[in-house]
Order: C-alpha cells, then structure tokens, then sequence
C-alpha cells in the first residue's frame, strides 16, 4: 500500500468514525437544536463555576485568616488554655452549666457506648469569663 | 517524514473528533452541576464558618453580647485523653475490605490537633489480628498477599481528619482518612489501597455524638473548632 492510499484509508476511517458519531447522537437526540442549547447553557455553568472556584479560593483564604484571628482572640479574652472546662460571661448567672458527674456526651459505637462525665471545681474568674476547670472521664455503661 | 507528520496530523484529527464525539452534552451538564452544587456547598460552608468565628470573636470581647449562654471547652489534649479510654477498639476485618477475615484493633487515637472550618486531624494506630484475605487469588499473586497480611497483622498508622458539625443536639465526626502508612515495608505499596478501603467501608458512616446534658434542657446551639479548643456553646 503506497502512502497516499494509506492517507485515503485513514481519511476513510475518520469520516466513518465522524458519520457514526453523528448518526449517534442524532439517534440519541433528534432535536439537535435541543443539544445546542444545553451546550450554551453547560457554557454558561461552566463559566460560573470558574467563578465559584475562584470566590470559594477567596473564601478558604478568609476562614484561615478567621481560624487564627479567633484563637488569638480566646488567647487575648485568657481563655487559650482550658483543658476541659465550663465557662459562661461573668456578669451573667451561671445557669446550664452541667453538675459534676452529670452525662454530657454520649457515644454509641457498633459494639460498646460510651458516657462523658465531668468533675468541675468551683468558678473563679478569669478576665470577664467565670471559669470551671473540670476533669473530663469517660466510663463505659 | 511528511508521511508520517500526515500520520500525525490524521491521527490528531480523527483524536479530535472522537473527543468531541465523546462530549455527551447531558453528561457535561450532569458533571457541570454537581460540580455547582460542590461548590455553592463548600462556599456556605466557608461564609459560616467565617460567620461563627466573627461572633465568638465578638463575645469574647464583649461577653454580654453571649448572653446567658455557657460553653464547654475541650482541649486536643482533653480529647486524646477521652480517646485513649474508648481503646483498643476492635473492628472486623469485613468493616476494612469483604474479603477479609479476623479482626482490626484501633490500639490508639494520638496527635490531635484543631483544623480551621470545624476539624481535627488525628492519628490512629491500627493492627491486624489474625487476619486473613478470603477472596480467590490466582498462584501467582499468593505471596502478596501474604505480603499483606503481614503487613496489617503489623500494623499501621493512619492520618485522619475529621469534620464536626452539629446537628440538632448531636455532633457528627465524619473521619476521612488521608494517608496510611504500614509499620513494616511489606506493606509498601498497599498504602492507597488501605486509604481507600478505610474511607469507603470503616469511616463511611460518621460518628454521632449526642450532647444532651443529663438533668437539663440546655442545648447546643454552636460548635466552634479554634487552634486552642473544641467549643460547644449551649442556650440553657
């Protein structure tokens, strides 16, 4: 086979690959107008979701700057280190806060459940916060 | 080399054609919109979490502004403590992968540590127990899987990161492994496999934390993950 017959045979193949694609879709769809219109529309969505990528690459960049502005905040109001502990404003009545030993977690894996109690000291003040440093235990029922 | 830059440029041609060809316009809409709705989710998930930080900010300020609220704090270390009495945890092997027989252990849950947007990272070391690989497997590839029991019955080490979110009075900790990585270096090469296997079968379902508290009506109303803590504020 000399090359421009084997030019003509690859020619050959990609009109049938490309009449078949078409007599594809067609069967898929006969109202080609109908797949216009949703290509304008994917062109669109397309477009927004670039939008979207580059608002959310904006956004991600806000919710470090919030994650590390809190923490200095809690760091700044004396309340960075707590370990396990209650706290409520100091000028509002300590309500709610659970009693020492009172369940205030519960866990129920597949096979064993789990109940988290804590032991609370007495509130003293810490800045403008009343703070109960407590004594986490987790006990298996 | 004309003929075969022809070659070439058929070759990309008809390459073209079928790509095109491929391009369902149903299927790009389909992937185009559940790509929308991944973003638009994530992007309200950014907006709150930025939203909740601005106002625990501003109650730690002004602390009237919290009201008569009160909030349980939870240090990583806290955390790990609670962790390491909930272990070893002992899963079966089917939880990891079907064909697999005997037990996993989670021995322990180490390296906490608070993540922005509501999360944690943590590290569970994990070991085999008399497990065993009960698919069929063809002569040839025996040794590997040997291979691979061994290296699970040696255990493992697996970075996860958890996303908390709060759901009515309850907190749900859905874990997503990120890597693992086997003790022993038979399990070199199985490392994505386990990582796979552990998000799509042992953490597929999320833990549910209920945080009711015994004796009152108090209920959570905010959780918040700074670098510091695990917060739950609650309205008495």
């Amino acid at each position: 086979m000399n090359i421009s017959s084997r030019g003509g045979l690859a020619a050959l193949c990609v009109l049938l690959a490309t009449v078949g694609c078409a007599s594809r879709s067609a069967g898929r769809n006969p109202n080609m107008a109908s797949d216009a219109s949703m290509e304008k529309r994917a062109d669109a969505l397309e477009e927004r979701n670039q939008q979207l990528r580059e608002e959310l690459r904006r956004k991600e960049a806000e919710v470090e700057q919030s994650f590390a502005a809190v923490t200095r905040a809690e760091d700044a109001a004396q309340l960075g280190s707590l370990g396990c502990a209650g706290a409520t404003p100091s000028a509002s009545p300590a309500r709610g806060l659970p009693r020492s030993g009172a369940v205030h977690a519960k866990l129920a894996l597949q096979r064993q459940s789990y109940r988290v109690t804590t032991s609370f000291t007495p509130a003293r003040t810490v800045g403008t916060w009343k703070v109960s440093q407590g004594t986490c235990q987790v006990a298996s029922p | 080399m004309r003929a075969a830059s022809r070659w070439s440029a058929m070759g990309l041609v008809a390459w073209t054609g079928l790509m095109g060809c491929a391009s369902d316009p149903r299927a790009r809409m389909m992937a185009l919109e559940q790509e929308n709705a991944r973003l638009t989710q994530a992007t309200q998930a950014a907006d709150e979490a930025v939203r909740a930080s601005a106002e625990y900010s501003e109650e730690l300020q002004s602390p009237a502004k919290a009201g008569n609220t009160f909030s349980l704090y939870y240090a990583p270390a806290t955390l790990e403590q609670a962790a390491s009495r909930m272990v070893p945890y002992r899963m079966p092997g089917r939880d990891f992968h079907s064909k697999l027989a005997g037990d996993i252990v989670v021995e322990r849950l180490t390296d906490f540590r608070p993540l922005s947007r509501n999360r944690l990272a943590c590290r569970a070391h994990l070991r085999g127990d008399n497990v065993r690989y009960t698919g069929k497997v063809p002569s040839f590839a025996k040794g590997q899987v040997r291979d691979f029991e061994r290296a699970v019955a040696a255990g493992a080490v697996a970075d996860l990161e958890v996303q908390l979110t709060l759901e009515g009075s309850s907190v749900q900790a859905r874990a997503q492994a990120v890597q693992a990585r086997f003790n022993s270096k038979e399990g070199a090469g199985y490392e994505r496999q386990l990582t796979d296997e552990m998000n799509q079968r042992a953490l597929r379902l999320p833990l549910v934390f209920d945080l009711s508290i015994q004796g009152t009506s108090a209920t959570p109303r905010r959780l918040m993950v700074t670098g510091n803590h695990v917060i739950v504020t609650y309205t008495p």
